[in-house]
């Protein structure tokens, strides 16, 4: 019997839970609620002009609305449209999941501001409830295109090409500043699952976080805008840095962050203290906010 | 036209090279009352099976009143040629005269409904089986003697002239088996031609014709006293046959092996 | 019934019976929703009242389509019960819908904004590959049948898991939204007319069927002594219980329990006569889809999808009625 009790023993120490090790993860805290919503100069739109109450089920749509100068018209919102701070005390229709016709309708609004990929939707507002929508461009190459569609849509062109100009001026600056720092090489982490982790790749709206805060992306090549790394992957990929989005709204996000991460001490980011938590849908919002929310992730990134 | 069953150089089984049958010819009379006799395997099931019209033959042929059931449309062949085979699903939350009904389908038309005609001869079967006071009982509340004679009022109720019944009392008490040969005795006196395979040798000597099977698979038919030999069952069975006499009837065909007590001395050391 | 078997005015009885169920059902539908209505604009019929237009232009059509699909479920499972000779299947249980979820779950974690063709197609594959594994020499018998839907669910299932582990999360919300079965909130009127042509006239089939149902529900060799030309009448079961399924999970997903309970809870209350419960069947599931969606927009803070309410109401349901009803009625006795 004692035969087996030293290999039982090895066999104990090793299964024993590692300590984390190193400087452990930062948290962004609320880093990047102050994002402001850049608007666009000069006298808002004239009351007879353009739609006069608005839904958006689009959170960077909502606050393309804002930016546009039409916030006072905006009379409901879907459940993560949260920016600006008044759009949270707005009624909401739901998510993508759960929203219903029926609600948005009794909101009385003028224009709807929906999805493209969700037609049903989109044919019971037309056809069942005559009322108007626009389905701005959201997809990863016309992301900005969109902020055209609904200011056509709510007959101020005019003011949308302004808005445009306006984030381009914003992103020339913010990419002048961050030129001549090191490139370091950064992985944004959206979700962790149970075949790996899923993190912004190469080849969508979103390269520009990028380029645009003087980082590289350190994930591989996708299908599609994002990637899933198991975990020999994510060992090879050897980021300078990590962003991690995926702790959403709860307490103990951190703490299981913490743990999840410890599991990898042997990356450089997690050895030297540089993995970051935060939570940031903006940073993958292609809204008018995006850029400056570039910026608050380059001053992070570069500040590690 | 040849009234009757009969059965001409058929062959029947599983596989043409090997058939369990093999040229196979008897006859039974309209009106009559035949059995079956051989051992367990031997293909009685196959044959009736044939002669049913469910199963098709490797060679020969089978007539019914001059009809081929193979040759004929199933809806047909229901009205002419009724089986029971030994053993079959009993829906138990059913009662006897919807059971019964259920093989009235033959002779409806397209209407998925029961007419007066259909539960008139729905409860005439029942009653020529004795079972009509069962009509509103479920099945799963019946004995087997009973669930028998319902069995047999829905093999009848679709006005076939032909019965052939599987070992229908093998699993039945000596009163039920006496009582079922009767009820069958007295379906054959109103004119149904009835072919039963049976073990009960003593109920078979009560039968017009006898169709014996033997080892070999070779079908003889005739007259019980001149089939139903104590030879002819000793070859048959593989076991010696006696004739065996009691007060008031035909003596009877009883193998003999050894009794109880000579078993239990042979075992002494 | 009784002793005198089934009569054109039994089922007139439960016919009218079913009607009347289906108007209380569809009057719930029209009156419950996420929003409340004055019904007093509502019944003028007027378009210019949103009233109006939430309950004409919105809701009917919602309970139309679900009253379709609650039919064609009920009716499937009655279908799939006689075929396999066992009480607790399903319309699922040959993977159709299986083959329906894989379908849609690779169509949505494409991108694809509607899953219902690719669910279509899905399903007639499953069809076809159950068909062609469980008909060994042309019998469609019923243990190879289950054998064949078992390994096509398991098969099916793993792969859906495997689509879904893989999917971006975004599709993969909307993915596990169709898996669990629920309507989309706009109708195409040629759709659901030739939903509900196709599902009343097999449905007016299967009742010209009924006693081929009852035959072949006991047993195939009392069918084919009775006179039924049982091969044809199996790959008949089989092609219209797979149609019925087919339409109703392209149009909703996997709505779960319809088909399953449905014809049990009619069968413990009228017996296993075809003649009965293929009526009863159909509009009992048409009833129970409707009265289940309806309340589970209604029911929570925010619209729930069908599929959640079928399952909460029809579990327990069915377990109550099992412990309080007379089982060997309803063929549940062994």
């Amino acid at each position: 019997m004692r035969v087996l009790l030293y290999p039982l023993l090895v066999l104990l120490a090793a299964c024993s839970r590692p300590e984390p090790t190193g400087p452990g993860i930062r948290d962004a805290g609320s880093l990047f609620d102050g994002v402001a919503i850049p608007t666009v100069p000069g006298d808002p739109p004239a009351d007879g002009v353009g739609p006069a109450r608005i839904v958006s089920v689009i959170p960077s749509m909502t606050e393309c609305v804002y930016a546009l100068g039409l916030g006072g018209r905006l009379v409901g919102r879907d459940r993560w449209s949260d920016a600006p701070a008044e759009a949270a005390t707005l009624p909401s229709v739901g998510d993508q999941r759960t929203m219903s016709v029926e609600k948005i309708a009794d909101l009385r609004p003028d224009l709807v501001v929906t999805w493209k990929s969700m037609p049903d939707l989109s044919t019971a507002l037309v056809r069942d409830f005559g009322i108007r929508i626009v389905e701005p461009e959201t997809e990863t190459g016309g992301a900005f295109a969109g902020i055209l569609d609904l200011a056509e849509a709510c007959a101020i062109g005019d003011r949308g090409r302004k808005l445009l100009a306006v984030l381009d001026d914003d992103r020339r600056r913010i990419e002048a500043k961050f030129r001549d720092k090191p490139k370091r090489a950064l992985l944004v982490v959206l979700d962790r699952g149970q075949t790996g982790i899923f993190v912004v790749a190469p080849g969508s709206f979103l390269d520009a976080l990028f380029v645009t805060s003087g980082l590289v992306n350190a994930a591989p090549a996708g299908a599609g805008p994002w990637a899933s790394l198991s975990a020999e992957k994510l060992a090879e990929t050897r980021p300078d840095a990590i962003l991690d989005l995926s702790i959403g709204d709860t307490q103990g996000g951190r703490a299981e962050a913490e743990a999840f991460w410890g599991r990898f001490p042997h990356l450089p980011a997690v050895a030297s203290g540089r993995v970051v938590v935060a939570r940031a849908p903006v940073l993958v919002r292609p809204g008018p906010r995006f850029h400056r929310a570039a910026e608050v992730l380059g001053d992070l990134i570069h500040g590690l | 036209m040849t009234e009757g069953m009969e059965v001409f150089g058929l062959s029947a089984g599983h596989v043409a090279s090997n058939p369990v049958i093999r040229d196979a010819s008897a006859k039974l009379g309209s009106g009559r009352l035949g059995c079956m006799v051989g051992r367990n395997g031997v293909g009685k099931s196959t044959l009736l099976e044939t002669i049913a019209g469910l199963r098709a033959p490797f060679a020969g042929r089978v007539r019914l009143d001059g009809v081929d059931p193979h040759a004929i449309s199933a809806p047909v062949r229901a009205g002419l040629v009724g089986y029971l085979p030994q053993a079959d699903v009993v829906p138990r939350g059913l009662s006897a005269l919807d059971y019964v009904l259920l093989a009235r389908r033959a002779l409806q038309g397209p209407w998925p409904f029961d007419r007066d005609e259909d539960v008139a001869a729905a409860h005439a079967a029942l009653e020529a089986c004795c079972a009509d006071p069962l009509a509103d009982r479920r099945l799963g509340a019946m004995s087997g003697g009973e669930l028998q004679r319902v069995r047999l009022a829905q093999a009848m109720v679709g006005g076939a002239r032909f019965l052939l019944l599987d070992e229908p009392s093998s699993h039945l008490d000596p009163r039920h088996r006496i009582e079922t040969f009767a009820l069958l005795r007295g379906l054959v006196d109103r004119g149904i031609t009835a072919l039963v395979v049976t073990h009960d040798l003593d109920l078979a000597t009560g039968c017009d014709a006898a169709w014996l099977i033997g080892a070999d698979g070779a079908l003889t038919s005739g007259s019980p006293d001149d089939v139903l030999t104590p030879e002819a069952l000793g070859a048959a069975f593989g076991v010696p046959f006696q004739l065996a006499t009691a007060e008031g009837r035909k003596p009877i065909p009883v193998p003999m092996g050894p009794t109880l007590r000579a078993n239990a001395r042979r075992r002494e050391p | 019934m009784g002793s005198e078997g089934v009569r054109p005015r039994d089922v007139a009885v439960v016919v009218g019976a079913g009607v009347g169920v289906l108007a209380l059902a569809f009057a719930f539908a029209l009156a419950t929703g996420p929003t409340s209505v004055d019904w007093g604009r509502v019944l003028t019929f007027d378009r210019t009242w949103l009233d109006a237009r939430k309950v004409w232009d919105h809701r009917l059509p919602r309970a139309v389509a679900a009253a379709i699909t609650g039919a064609a479920l009920a009716l499937g499972g009655v279908v799939f019960q006689v075929l396999v000779r066992n009480p607790l299947a399903s319309p699922y249980i040959l993977g159709i819908s299986a083959g329906g979820s894989l379908g849609a779950a690779i169509a949505l974690a494409f991108g694809a904004a509607f899953a219902g063709p690719a669910a279509f197609l899905g399903c007639l594959a499953a069809v076809a590959v159950v068909f062609v594994a469980g008909n060994p020499r042309g019998a469609l018998k019923s243990t190879s049948l289950l054998l064949a839907g078992v390994i096509v669910n398991a098969t099916l299932s793993a792969a859906i898991t495997f689509v879904n582990l893989v999917a971006a999360p975004s599709d993969r919300d909307r993915i596990l939204r169709w898996l669990v079965g629920g309507f989309p909130e706009a109708f195409e009127t040629s759709s659901l007319l030739s939903g509900a042509m196709v599902t009343a006239s097999l449905a007016v089939f299967m009742f010209l069927r009924s006693r081929e149902l009852n035959l072949i529900a006991v047993s195939d060799g009392l069918a084919a002594r009775s006179g039924v030309d049982v091969r044809r009448m199996r790959i008949e079961f089989f092609l219209t219980g797979s149609a019925l399924t087919a339409a109703a999970v392209t149009l909703a997903g996997p709505i779960p329990f319809v088909g399953l309970v449905v014809p049990h809870v009619v069968r413990l209350f009228l017996g296993s006569d075809h003649r009965l419960t293929v009526p009863v069947s159909v509009f009992g599931g048409a009833a129970f889809v409707m009265v289940a969606d309806a309340s589970a927009a209604s029911i929570w803070r925010e619209p729930l999808p069908a599929g959640v309410l079928t399952a909460a109401i029809g579990g327990p349901m069915f377990l109550v009625m099992l412990r309080s009803a007379d089982k060997e009625k309803a063929g549940l006795d062994d």
